[in-house]
């Protein structure tokens, strides 16, 4: 039970320290503050836990604390980026919560499109010549290792939720080899 | 002291936490392949949950043990999720991979055309629009979405709070 305790005192501490430091603006990525911070709260918790409460069980405290912190990445990641997320709130900015699809589009979807880009090149995976867009060497060796991923999980999507492949084949076991992926 | 020794409940919990990286490779691939990732990753899930529930109740562990080990598997299930929606159906990572299927610079109409398979951008709008429709947050009406009073209304004001809560409220 005391390292129950400590798992949460570790979890309300990376809640506050997190919140903290993504308040404030700095050029380190969202999700690496979100991980330093949960790991150092977790080490000084456990520290803490050692020092003032005596037998501790790392794995209890490791149990609370990790689910707690990927819980709350998890949700920050959905508020943050999901598409559809941002296409709901922009509903209820609407008069009777309603939009035109062209609308969604035009306002939400196209501009998300574009910021996205821009973090692509700005990430440095990108480069942008004038209207045109490009491949960097970096940005090839992440595509080839995120094509290697997912070829190790049989993944086939064209990141749409209903791409033609997930429309047209049931769930089902099959003997066949995998298909050519989506061109 | 600190203890790093687990428990069994805690042991059963790390072994499947490694499987289940494992077993969504082998539902990829050969006679056992399921053939749509999110289904894929369900499967996997429930067996590595399925496995995990037969072994506590063949034992008997101390409550604490038990739900340590629900947890790690919970944390792990969690962050498998979020690993498998990003190289599944990722914007970021699907945009990179489009340009990565061209061959010259393009601009950024070819660009949406190359990630939504020569569709206009409508199509990906619709397709993310029907996740929202799937879950009952919104609804179809002629050309028009519109908000669920309920449901729809509720998850945008959490997810609007929780925006000023971490400070992303654009």
């Amino acid at each position: 039970m005391t390292g129950f305790l400590v798992g949460l005192s570790a979890f309300l501490a990376h809640l506050i320290l997190s919140l903290l430091w993504l308040w404030r603006p700095g050029g380190i990525a969202p999700v690496t503050r979100h991980i330093i911070s949960a790991l150092s709260t977790h080490a000084a918790a456990t520290v803490f836990g050692v020092v003032f409460v005596g037998n501790v069980d790392f794995w209890v405290i490791t149990a609370v604390s990790g689910f707690g912190a990927v819980s709350w990445l998890f949700i920050y990641s959905a508020v943050y980026k999901s598409v559809s997320l941002r296409i709901l709130t922009k509903l209820t900015k609407q008069i009777r919560g309603r939009m035109l699809f062209d609308m969604i589009t035009a306002t939400e979807v196209r501009p998300e499109f574009e910021a996205r880009a821009d973090l692509l090149v700005r990430m440095g995976y990108v480069v942008q010549h004038s209207s045109h867009y490009e491949l960097t060497n970096r940005g090839s060796n992440v595509a080839r290792w995120i094509r290697l991923i997912q070829r190790a999980y049989g993944i086939k999507s064209s990141g749409l939720y209903t791409s033609p492949l997930s429309q047209a084949q049931s769930f089902c076991c099959t003997i066949q080899a995998p298909s050519s992926p989506i061109p | 002291m600190i203890n790093f020794v687990p428990t069994w409940p805690v042991a059963i919990s790390l072994l499947l936490i490694s499987f289940l990286p494992l077993l969504l490779v082998i539902l990829s691939h050969g006679p056992w392949k399921v053939i749509q990732p999110g289904k894929r990753f369900f499967v996997a899930v429930l067996t590595t949950w399925v496995i995990w529930a037969v072994a506590i109740t063949l034992g008997s562990a101390p409550v604490i043990d038990v739900v340590t080990g629900a947890l790690l598997l919970a944390a792990a299930t969690l962050a498998m999720f979020t690993f498998w929606t990003l190289i599944a159906w990722g914007f970021t990572i699907s945009m990179l991979l489009a340009l990565s299927r061209t061959s010259q610079p393009i601009s950024l109409e070819e660009w949406i055309m190359a990630y939504t398979n020569g569709k206009p951008l409508a199509a990906f709008s619709k397709d993310r629009i029907s996740l929202l429709v799937k879950l009952g947050l919104a609804n179809h009406e002629g050309n028009e979405l519109v908000i669920t009073s309920y449901w729809g209304r509720r998850v945008a004001c959490l997810t609007n709070l929780f925006r000023v809560l971490f400070g992303v409220l654009k």
